[in-house]
């Protein structure tokens, strides 16, 4: 489940990137909120897995 | 908590690809360098820069393997390596040094950020420095519980950086008249190649020779190893360099903070150098915090970064983040760091067979070697006195060769008589 939180958060956040950096208006705002969202998720997830951890 | 500091890290704790890799990427992806970069552009064509930008990355990728692959194969730190050549007292003088340019570069990237806060919500002078201050004070934190937190910040921040980056990039060429426009600007020619390579070389010589060890020792095989500095460097370094060249270019502008905040990226501004100034300054302060902690071995490397961190704190009040104070140190740091790197390589690879003793806690040595000093002083003279080629390589091949020769002639020990089974290995025990 950590795993899917870690990768899953990097696709919310590099989609939050490219929307808050192109977009316009709302599109940007809700980027912003987004990529805030991405770094979050990931965030949380790599505390509990990171990969090769396994000896 | 110990992270080896005084020791080497046992097999058992050694650590996978990713988990080094994501330190060592996340301290390369700085800030500073997208300034360089910037910097650069508006002194040269594009063209010119890029092939700058590769030359200078694959000399430090080499650098930084061969440093590398000694704290892999020791699981040493840099300062602990430094006791072969140095002494076990002489090797406090690079260790000192290395903390003082450390703490100079912890310093710039804290009050930069800063800056950075005071200039978006338009604080007083007062306020400012209430968070430069802070700055210094969170950006310590991770660093404080050791690597494995250090790799979580990483593991989030290298992904956030690289698509900010990207996105940003796309925006300022879009911005700026699309990419033919940008490709066609060309700086007022007032830098040559040698001394963009040279100023490269500036961004990264000191962690790529000095800094990557302390991470390195964790690894698990040299491939790790060369990847790791292949990927932080040639790819990552490039690339940060890269998109502050063309950011640059596309808005005729050195400031990152100006830029960025002139194409209304305000969120993606503070997340982007939240993570990058915080991956860096962590690894910085935790560089140091081992450093220090063989230089003072009854003080605690908790104790001593918290030191740290406070004194930054008061340093970051003279606003060191101005761009005069950054290049300077940079062309400064290609000359003094070299020589140093350039001892350790021949000392490790041709005077001691790539093999250091295991245990270094056990070992006894020579308090100072005055020719790996004299060596070192030499190698920045040659640098200065020579202005053929890249000053760095210079400097560090001058200080390996005058090295060699005079520890060969000499036949200096650096193990004391007591740890003679182990000197064997050295080199200049040989008639």
């Amino acid at each position: 489940m950590y795993k899917l939180l870690a990768l899953g958060g990097i696709v919310v956040l590099s989609v939050g990137s490219f929307m808050s950096c192109l977009g316009a208006g709302a599109l940007a705002t809700a980027g912003d909120a987004v990529l805030l969202l991405g770094c979050g998720i990931s965030t949380w997830g790599f505390c509990y897995w990171q990969p090769d951890s396994q000896a | 908590m110990s992270d080896y500091e005084r020791t080497a890290v046992p097999r058992d704790a050694r650590r996978g690809f990713w988990q080094i890799t994501s330190v060592w990427v996340g301290y390369v992806f700085i800030l500073v360098s997208m300034m360089a970069g910037a910097g650069m552009a508006a002194g040269m064509s594009l063209e010119t820069l890029f092939w700058a930008i590769l030359v200078g990355n694959l000399f430090l990728t080499v650098v930084s393997s061969l440093m590398s692959i000694i704290a892999y194969k020791t699981g040493y730190t840099f300062a602990l390596i430094c006791r072969f050549s140095f002494g076990s007292l002489g090797a406090k003088i690079p260790a000192i040094m290395y903390a003082f340019i450390q703490l100079g570069w912890y310093v710039i990237q804290a009050a930069l950020f800063g800056h950075l806060i005071a200039v978006y919500f338009e604080l007083s002078p007062f306020f400012e420095a209430l968070a430069m201050i802070a700055s210094c004070l969170f950006m310590g934190l991770f660093a404080l519980k050791g690597m494995r937190w250090m790799s979580v910040v990483g593991l989030v921040s290298i992904p956030t950086m690289i698509m900010l980056c990207l996105a940003t990039a796309m925006r300022a060429v879009q911005d700026g008249g699309g990419w033919a426009a940008v490709a066609a600007f060309s700086g007022e020619e007032t830098m040559d190649f040698m001394t963009a390579v040279g100023l490269v070389l500036g961004t990264w010589i000191f962690g790529a020779s000095t800094t990557v060890a302390d991470f390195n020792r964790f690894a698990r095989s040299s491939k790790h190893v060369v990847a790791g500095c292949a990927t932080g460097l040639l790819i990552v370094n490039s690339f940060i360099i890269g998109v502050g060249a063309i950011v640059g270019a596309a808005s005729q502008q050195w400031d990152l903070v100006e830029i960025l905040f002139g194409l209304g990226l305000v969120i993606p501004a503070f997340v982007l150098l939240t993570t990058n100034l915080w991956t860096t300054n962590s690894a910085n302060l935790y560089s140091v915090g081992l450093t220090l902690s063989s230089v003072f071995p009854k003080t605690s490397r908790q104790t001593i970064m918290i030191g740290i961190m406070i004194l930054a704190s008061v340093l970051s009040l003279f606003k060191p983040y101005e761009i005069g104070a950054v290049f300077a140190m940079l062309k400064g740091l290609s000359i003094i760091v070299p020589p140093l790197t350039g001892i350790v390589l021949i000392d490790f690879y041709f005077l001691w067979n790539r093999q250091y003793p295991g245990h270094i806690e056990n070992l006894s040595f020579k308090t100072v070697n005055p020719y790996a000093i004299l060596a070192w002083l030499a190698g920045i003279g040659v640098a200065i006195s020579f202005d053929i080629g890249f000053a760095s390589l210079n400097a560090m091949a001058g200080a390996a060769f005058i090295y060699a020769l005079i520890m060969k002639a000499t036949h200096l020990q650096m193990l004391n008589t007591d740890n003679e089974h182990l000197a064997g290995h050295q080199k200049t025990q040989e008639a």
